[in-house]
């Protein structure tokens, strides 16, 4: 009874959480559960758990029975920006990964599994920050870990060898109209039409087994954005104002592909994995804003073509220590390289800052077998760190009207090189390191 | 078992806080088999069901996940013409797992999902002076999550649970508008938050026989919003120099806390009747519009009069529902084949006489529902079993004429027809 029934639930718990599903930011910048962040997030060919939904659908088919896992998590920030910290809005979270298989008969017996991996803040589903458009800022890591993760799975094993699996990611981005206009009465009312729209994108992915000690993965990660926007109509005393505020690609993360390939000697796996990120379709962090005054209409001028398309490396090792006969201790470390994802351009009013990475990491985790009516428990922490190379960009200050777009000026328009209040003039600094840790409990049901 | 089991419901917990509130299954009913009987089965729903009927349900062994579709087409008039209220449709998701304990003892845990099909939530304010029926626009256009946990010892269920929301808020947005050297600019920022909000859920159900008594509390859920919009501008020689903030408060789409009393009785041959009375406190419902506030620091003076918010003043209220359900050749979960049903309600309208600037539409609905099933079995190792539903409301015509010829809309009448469809496809792993 207990084993047909608990499977079972934990598909559905997974089934139920999919329409709800969301982004993966949260996992490419901290890394998925204490295994994820340890081994610098190279696990396309070997993660068969929940985590699987993020790093490589097609590779939780081959899984087996089920896996529930819950991981809190913190990112912490000691990255700066002209000599100062810039922190993270929301820095913890609990990832939760779920897997299973259905439990049908015939030919479609251990043949389809369902994954869920998820990514929960404490306080709310999301929290999106758009800064004002001369705040120093590192884009690459700015609201990235701020927004519920759902990313429901589903993964069919074809043959012994070959698995594909997809998954579906979702999130709800807010806009609409609000108005604020005197009504009947002569007071002021308001007319709002908010919606929390549903936004979707697709992970899907292959993993192919050469033997049984060597596999290859591939996995493509859709590009995901929500929008976030609202324009407010108003009339005060007479006079009209209509400004709207937002962006359509708000919590931004970029296309990805991914090639892995890993293998096994003895009680020792390695992977290498290859990740094309294509940050250059990135619209950029800022609010865009239009407005309508009497006699005005303006609108912001954003920077565009800012971002490049980056290739990362990333390798990771693990080794399988046996404690007894019903105890082990995986001991694991990752490594890994990543390109800026900036072009380099000399910017205007804004300061975005990013440079090259270097990641690392290491962590471990104790499993118990056949303990607590269970298959296995394990408890694991990990430990990861992205050190941001310092960057340095010289600013130029506008000469001569009309200011060319990458330049800033003062307040002066007949001497605008003088008094330039922007925080990234006269040079823009930056670098540090990002850290973050992991803690977790994974039941084999 | 035990452990297992808390495994599972400690993660669909989880999964619960994902989600926004009700609710469009309050009126029309979550899945076919409860829609088919009008909601009257407080006392008699199935284990997937547990969520939005009686929490007590989820205690039953076994596993169930259930898909459906919902539809329903609005035609709500006012003065005679239809006043565009947004048709309802959505996906609705259930599932439950349960295990024995002991030989008396089960537990178990449910979860239940609507998800509206374009959107995850809508948050609708009108003009407060505008017609508007509020309890069909805002309310019936939001995901809703419910999750449950029950233990049934021998006769006696009892749970408890969350219906999980979302509230809209944040610092809000900024716009600066500007002027350098360079000439002017204009910036912006934006912080929206989507924080978590809960309702609690309780319910009780007893077996006696043929008989089953039951009786469930869910607390009262909307989407409370906070929206700031502060405007500066700062241009060379601008009379409209200076600080404009518009502050938008309020909570959109209430459901009140409800209090439902039920009973079921199995007559025989496969024949059960259902009957369930349902208490709503809409006393305690907020205004359904928003308040707003607003502060002028400009180069000109303004005279602005204040917003308003009126109280709505609603009432409690009392609906009856009664229904039937005929499976053959057995009644039983596992044996039946084929399954009608059908149900009436009569749910008062809660919304007083309009007297002043409102004009808040609602009348007295009469709710029929007729419904089917048929058990296809075992396949694949599923024990498979399809659901359809039919409902029509009928919103008596309702005419008033307030007290003073100068307010807004001053003799109004409302009226309206709703057309309901569902169908469901249940699993079960017995």
């Amino acid at each position: 009874m207990r084993a047909r029934w608990v499977p079972i639930a934990a598909a559905l718990a997974v089934f139920a959480a999919a329409p709800r599903a969301a982004q993966a930011s949260a996992f490419e910048v901290l890394g998925f559960g204490p295994t994820g962040v340890a081994e610098v997030n190279a696990r396309a060919a070997r993660a068969d758990d929940g985590t699987a939904a993020f790093y490589n659908p097609g590779s939780l088919a081959f899984g087996r029975g089920a896996q529930l896992a819950i991981a809190p998590t913190l990112g912490i920030s000691a990255l700066a920006a002209q000599g100062k910290t810039i922190g993270l809005d929301d820095p913890f979270g609990i990832a939760v990964a779920i897997a299973v298989t259905v439990p049908l008969e015939g030919p479609l017996k251990d043949r389809i599994r369902l994954g869920f991996g998820g990514y929960l803040l404490p306080g709310g589903l999301l929290h999106l920050v758009a800064r004002p458009g001369a705040a120093p800022l590192f884009p690459y890591y700015d609201n990235r870990t701020q927004r519920l993760t759902v990313v429901p799975a589903l993964a069919v094993k074809i043959t012994d060898r070959l698995g594909i699996g997809v998954g579906v990611n979702v999130l709800g981005g807010v806009s609409g109209p609000a108005s604020v206009q005197p009504g009947a009465s002569g007071a002021t009312e308001s007319r709002l039409d908010l919606e929390a729209t549903t936004r979707a994108s697709v992970h899907a992915g292959v993993r192919f087994d050469l033997a049984k000690q060597a596999r290859v993965a591939f996995a493509f990660r859709q590009r995901f954005a929500v929008p976030a926007k609202v324009t407010t109509t108003a009339e005060i005393a007479g006079i009209p104002l209509a400004v709207s505020v937002g962006t359509e690609s708000a919590l931004f993360d970029p296309a990805a592909l991914v090639l892995g390939s890993s293998f096994e000697l003895g009680a020792a796996a390695f992977e290498i994995d290859a990740t094309w990120s294509m940050w250059s379709a990135y619209e950029g962090p800022f609010a865009g804003v239009r407005a309508s005054l009497p006699g005005l209409d303006i609108a912001s001028n954003l920077p565009a073509g800012f971002a490049r398309d980056v290739v990362s490396v990333r390798a990771a090792g693990s080794y399988r220590v046996a404690i007894g006969a019903s105890a082990e201790v995986v001991l694991r470390a990752g490594a890994g390289a990543e390109p800026s994802m900036l072009k380099g351009a000399t910017q205007g009013r804004t300061n975005l800052v990013d440079g090259d990475k270097i990641l690392g990491g290491v962590g471990a985790s104790l499993a118990l077998h056949d303990v607590l009516s269970v298959r296995a428990i394990r408890v694991g922490a990990g430990l990861g760190t992205q050190v941001v190379l310092a960057t340095s960009q010289a600013k130029s200050a506008c000469a001569a009207l009309p200011c060319p777009a990458d330049t800033v000026a003062g307040p002066d328009a007949t001497n605008p090189s003088v008094g330039i209040a922007n925080p990234g003039f006269p040079r823009l600094e930056g670098g540090g390191a990002f850290w973050a840790g992991s803690l977790g409990l994974e039941v084999d049901l | 078992m035990k452990s297992h089991a808390g495994v599972a419901g400690f993660f669909a917990m989880i999964f619960a806080v994902s989600g926004a509130r009700a609710d469009a299954a309050a009126v029309f009913g979550q899945g076919a088999r409860s829609a088919g009987v009008a909601r009257a089965d407080t006392a008699g729903g199935g284990a997937a069901d547990a969520p939005r009927v009686n929490a007590a349900l989820a205690a039953e062994p076994g596993t169930r996940v259930r898909i459906g579709y919902a539809y329903a087409a609005l035609g709500l008039d006012f003065n005679g013409r239809d006043l565009g209220v947004a048709h309802v449709s959505g996906v609705d998701l259930a599932l439950q797992g349960g295990g024995r304990v002991s030989r008396d003892v089960t537990i178990g845990a449910a979860l239940a999902v609507h998800l509206p099909d374009p959107y995850l939530a809508a948050i609708a304010f009108r003009p407060a002076t505008e017609p508007q029926f509020v309890l069909y626009e805002a309310p019936l256009r939001r995901t809703t999550i419910d999750f449950v946990a029950a233990a049934r010892v021998g006769p006696v269920a009892i749970d408890g649970g969350v219906a999980a929301g979302l509230g809209v808020g944040g610092a809000g947005t900024a716009f600066t508008l500007g002027q350098d050297g360079g000439g002017t600019f204009a910036d912006a920022g934006l912080d929206v938050a989507l924080p978590y909000r809960f309702a609690p859920l309780f319910g009780l159900r007893v077996a006696l026989g043929r008989a089953v008594l039951a009786a469930s509390v869910r607390g009262s859920t909307a989407i409370d919003l906070r929206l700031d919009n502060a405007v500066a501008i700062r241009l060379n020689d601008n009379p409209l120099n200076g600080t404009t903030e518009v502050r938008v408060r309020g909570s959109a789409g209430h459901d009140p806390t409800t209090i439902d009393i039920g009973a079921r009785v199995a007559v025989g041959g496969g024949l059960s009747l259902l009957g369930a009375i349902e208490y709503a406190v809409y006393s305690a419902a907020p205004p359904p519009s928003a308040d707003v506030g607003i502060d002028v620091h400009l180069g000109t003076t303004p005279g602005l009069r204040p917003a308003f918010v009126f109280a709505p003043g609603f009432h409690d209220t009392v609906s009856p529902r009664v229904g039937a359900e005929l499976r053959r050749p057995s009644p039983d979960d596992a044996a039946w084949r084929w399954a009608v049903r059908a149900g009436y309600a009569r749910v008062p309208s809660p919304v007083p006489d309009q007297l002043g600037f409102t004009t808040f539409l609602d009348s007295t609905r009469h709710e029929v529902a007729v419904g089917g099933g048929y058990h296809l079995g075992r396949v694949a190792g599923v024990d498979l079993a399809v659901e359809i539903a039919a409902q029509l409301h009928v919103l008596t015509a309702r005419a008033e004429e307030k007290p003073s010829a100068s307010l807004p809309y001053a003799r109004f009448e409302s009226s309206g027809t709703i057309v309901h469809g569902a169908a469901t496809l249940e699993a079960a792993w017995r």
